[in-house]
């Protein structure tokens, strides 16, 4: 019953977070300040109705998967949802503050702070996709034991 | 599971999902903001994401086929049957891709960046048709080999 949704979900998110580190902060370490400001928040437009619930789908899921498991298959999934959970909890309380500051309209931030601002969102982006990907190895590999 | 089909099952599912994931990532947030922009802006960001999505998500699709073909190998029954049925969108997907997409993609990536093809609203509306149905068919291949699992 939860393999199912784990296993979509927890791809699907886990895809849409490496294309994002792969295709885009190439283009948005390259892109000036103001440039990039404009790309970031049309990105984030998009990516904020999909990518939290894709995550929250991906963690119940593989909590509810690890709670009905035995053995290897429930360590290697609780392990997997406590991935999903530093996710989710690392993105609200570290990245989303910075991007309502990169976005803010009308911001009079000095440019050298929001370079700063955008490095660390960048950081903090590649150690998110770092964590999704492993806690879909440990999602599939669970799903198979 | 023996050793083998659990390596091609792993290998088939975290590949399906990366490749599914992006192609879906594609279809949701980049194809809406090529909608919008002009088309000069949209040939520089549409050669310039060709360059990294290019070499990933085929590799991925590829590995994903390879490994479900090893699935189905090893497998029988309705896990067979479904896997089966799930490399198919997949190969119509790499098929699709270098007949239609391809000669799209090669109109931006031959010319100099900044430097927009002729027909270049056509091609970018047929892309994003192509795009879309090339989503639908990962997302049917990718929910097979899912609940092909469940059934080895």
């Amino acid at each position: 019953m939860w393999a199912i949704p784990m296993l979509i979900a927890g791809g699907l998110f886990a895809g849409g977070v490496l294309m994002i580190a792969w295709e885009r902060i190439p283009a948005w370490r390259a892109a000036d300040g103001e440039e990039f400001q404009t790309a970031f928040a049309h990105t984030l437009r998009r990516a904020d109705r999909l990518q939290p619930a894709l995550l929250v789908v991906s963690l119940i899921s593989t909590a509810g998967f690890a709670l009905t498991a035995e053995g290897a298959a429930r360590g290697l999934a609780l392990l997997a949802s406590a991935g999903f959970l530093i996710v989710l909890v690392g993105s609200g309380a570290w990245l989303v503050p910075i991007q309502r500051r990169l976005v803010e309209p009308g911001s009079t931030a000095p440019a050298s702070e929001l370079d700063e601002l955008r490095s660390q969102w960048l950081l903090g982006h590649l150690l998110r996709t770092v964590v999704a990907l492993a806690a879909l190895t440990l999602a599939v590999t669970a799903a198979v034991s | 599971m023996s050793g083998a089909l659990r390596l091609a099952t792993i290998v088939m599912l975290t590949a399906g999902g990366l490749f599914t994931g992006g192609v879906v990532w594609y279809a949701w947030e980049r194809i809406w903001i090529w909608r919008r922009l002009a088309l000069e802006d949209y040939a520089v960001d549409f050669r310039r994401s060709l360059r990294k999505a290019d070499p990933a998500l085929p590799i991925l699709l590829v590995i994903c086929a390879c490994a479900a073909t090893a699935f189905a190998w090893q497998t029988s029954g309705t896990a067979r049957m479904l896997a089966i049925a799930g490399i198919l969108p997949l190969a119509t997907i790499l098929v699709s891709s270098i007949v239609l997409a391809e000669p799209i993609n090669n109109q931006f990536r031959r010319r100099p960046e900044g430097v927009v093809p002729p027909d270049a609203e056509r091609l970018r509306r047929v892309w994003r048709r192509f795009h879309l149905v090339r989503t639908a068919l990962a997302l049917s291949a990718f929910a097979l080999i899912v609940t092909a699992v469940s059934y080895a």
